[in-house]
């Protein structure tokens, strides 16, 4: 197994990786999670990130979406270096450009699904007017319409994971990161989701899965496996 | 702001018993600190009511003392008082001699405090019923066997059945034959007065000075208090600074003055006050630290959920500050009922101490003691809030993220 796989230089990447390798010093020694990953994510299309556990999944995802900084190495997300960038810059760069779905959606319990969708778009400082009707709008287009005054406690799973993607929408950014946003649901809720990602990379936005499930994976026009930290 | 706002309180909403009881909490101790504000000062804003009510803007006392409070005297007060009344924007300068007599009554003899005007009509007592002392001086020294005038507080007509009309023997002693510096001089009452600080059970009368100065055999001119009226509150600094340089034997005490001198005298309340204002104020830092904190330990992934999709350190941190602030803001109606429904009885529990004159009250509410108030457990809220904040702010997302979908 090399090292690395040569990227296919996109001259339109959103985020470019190279070389990057992630520590994570714990008392009982450094774990290198990353061991030297380069790769680029590109707008228009689905990316789905297969590998066993423990391989660094979410981590690479972490330090593509810029919650996390790499050890060594370089992520570029549009343009701007990572490492290079305060901390409230990135929080910034997060908010406008990058949307984040997690396996454990994270909804807010205490929030409606339209306050849950509204919240970035508060964050943004979007007139009020304009983000209820976005907010209204990504509902309808993931298929909750009718479900706006609910709180997640009474939606189902899929649902739920719906309103998390409205959420990661609300800015309209560029990219969309989901760590396992399938890992919680059936086969079938599960592969609605996936559709539902597919056809917003078709829309133009740069899409990245982290997944388990090979069904998910076959969605995505792109699929890349890692082991222990690498690209395969 | 508002959004944060909106955030924290449906946050608080969450756990809606749990909110309620540190409210609850919030509520008594802030009734403590209520009270315990409304104690240290309050004594001194009561005095200041009561000073402002009489009238009096300038108090001249021998130097170093409060009014009142011992034997001591001006010299030439008489004089002195003179002088002050004929300086500009004095509308009046009362010399008032204080001392203690023994008023004989049938076979019976009591003390009384007995101040000792120029005339009637000086402010120094009140009027409730009768007639005032006479408007001139007292001019007959030696006597010409008549009674003297005098005015009594309710006290005595309450305790020992003196009434207007009335004839009793006002001396410096108790009995004939006690030794002591005593004459002995018949009174008749004709009024009775309030003196304004009174003790519950203390006789008091007024008396003219000349008058006075007979029963205790006193040389003539002395005074134990200069009481100034002034035509314009702004130049009472002016008027005392001009006393004092003219007569360095005296302490010319504006309002504010002689409640810092007094309040000296109290410190021991507002000590007690800070004490047990300051472990208010701790409980209630205690109390919402540690719920807000159980509550952010709660949800460590929404919270790094929020940094991820783009909140920043400061803003989450302000969230959960705002979380803190929210709960004392909420627990201010409670702790303002509590505390005034309690200051009532702590007020008449203190009153009741021996010594403590009747108009005086220890726990006085006012805009000052409620905004001091509602400032410190705003604040504390706020403080409280500080070290759970600190955890948010640091709070990394990745590793928490990572143990989240560990567990
Ligand atoms: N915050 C962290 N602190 C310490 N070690 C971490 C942290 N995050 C990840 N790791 C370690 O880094 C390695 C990669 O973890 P990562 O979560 O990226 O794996 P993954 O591929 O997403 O796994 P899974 O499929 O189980 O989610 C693992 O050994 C993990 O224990
Ligand atoms: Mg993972």
């Amino acid at each position: 197994m090399t090292a690395e796989v040569a990227p296919v230089r996109a001259p339109g990447a959103v985020i470019e990786a190279r070389d990057v390798t992630k520590d994570y010093r714990m008392p009982g020694g450094a774990v290198r999670a990353l061991r030297g990953v380069s790769l680029d994510v590109e707008p228009n299309r689905c990316l789905a990130i297969l590998g066993p556990s423990g391989c660094g999944k979410s981590t690479l995802l972490h330090v593509l979406g810029g919650v996390d900084v790499p050890t060594a190495g370089a992520v570029t997300i549009l343009g701007r270096r990572t490492s290079a960038m305060s901390d409230a810059a990135l929080a910034a760069l997060r908010l406008r450009h990058i949307g984040f779905v997690f396996q454990r959606f994270f909804l807010l319990p205490m929030l409606t699904a339209e306050e849950n969708v509204l919240l970035p778009m508060i964050e943004a400082g979007v007139p009020a007017g304009e983000r209820r009707a976005r907010a209204r709008a990504l509902l309808a287009r993931v298929g909750l319409a009718a479900r706006l005054r609910h709180r997640p406690g009474e939606l189902s799973g899929g649902e739920m994971q719906r309103v998390a993607i409205a959420r990661a929408l609300a800015n309209r950014p560029r990219i969309l990161l989901a760590d396992e946003p399938t890992g919680e649901l059936d086969e079938a809720t599960g592969r609605e989701i996936g559709t539902l990602l597919r056809e917003l990379s078709a829309e133009g936005l740069a899409v990245v899965v982290v997944t388990h499930n090979p069904e998910l994976a076959a969605l995505a026009g792109r699929q890349v496996r890692m082991k222990d930290g690498v690209i395969t | 702001m508002a959004a944060l706002s909106f955030l924290a309180w449906r946050t608080l909403r969450r756990n809606p018993v749990r909110t309620a009881l540190v409210i609850l909490g919030l509520g008594v101790t802030g009734a403590l600190l209520l009270d315990m504000t409304m104690l240290s000062g309050g004594l001194q804003a009561s005095l200041g009511q009561l000073l402002s009510r009489l009238g009096f803007a300038i108090r001249v006392v021998p130097k170093g003392t409060l009014p009142f409070s011992g034997d001591a005297q001006i010299p030439d007060g008489d004089g002195l008082a003179a002088a002050i009344a004929s300086r500009p924007g004095v509308a009046a300068a009362v010399p008032v001699l204080a001392t203690n007599v023994y008023v004989r009554r049938g076979g019976a003899a009591f003390a009384s405090f007995a101040v000792g005007v120029p005339r009637g009509g000086t402010g120094v007592y009140g009027m409730l019923a009768g007639r005032d002392l006479p408007g001139g001086a007292a001019d007959d020294p030696e006597g010409d066997g008549g009674p003297i005038p005098i005015v009594v507080n309710e006290n005595m007509v309450r305790l020992d059945g003196v009434r207007i009309g009335d004839t009793v023997v006002v001396a410096g002693a108790p009995a004939r034959g006690v030794t002591g510096p005593s004459g002995a001089v018949r009174a008749r009452v004709t009024g009775v007065a309030d003196f304004y600080v009174d003790l519950a059970t203390q006789r008091s009368m007024a008396l003219r000075t000349g008058d006075l100065r007979r029963v205790r055999a006193m040389a003539p001119g002395g005074a134990s208090l200069i009481l100034v009226r002034v035509s314009d509150p702004a130049r009472a600094g002016g008027i005392a600074a001009w006393i004092g340089a003219r007569e360095p034997r005296v302490d010319a005490l504006t309002i504010g003055r002689f409640i810092a001198r007094a309040g000296a005298r109290l410190t021991y309340f507002n000590q007690f006050a800070a004490i047990l204002s300051t472990l208010s104020l701790l409980v209630s830092f205690l109390l919402v630290t540690s719920i807000v904190t159980l509550s952010l330990g709660e949800r460590l992934g929404e919270i790094a959920m929020l940094r991820a999709l783009g909140m920043t350190r400061f803003r989450v941190g302000a969230l959960v500050v705002l979380e803190g602030v929210i709960l004392s803001a909420l627990s201010l109606p409670g702790a303002f009922a509590l505390g005034l429904g309690l200051s009532g009885p702590l007020d008449a529990i203190l009153r009741g101490a021996p010594g403590v004159p009747e108009s005086l009250h220890f726990f006085t509410f006012g805009p000052g003691a409620a905004a001091r108030t509602a400032a410190m457990l705003l604040v504390t809220g706020a403080a409280g809030g500080v070290y759970p904040a600190a955890v948010a702010v640091r709070l990394g997302i990745a590793p928490t993220l990572h143990a989240e979908v560990q567990s």
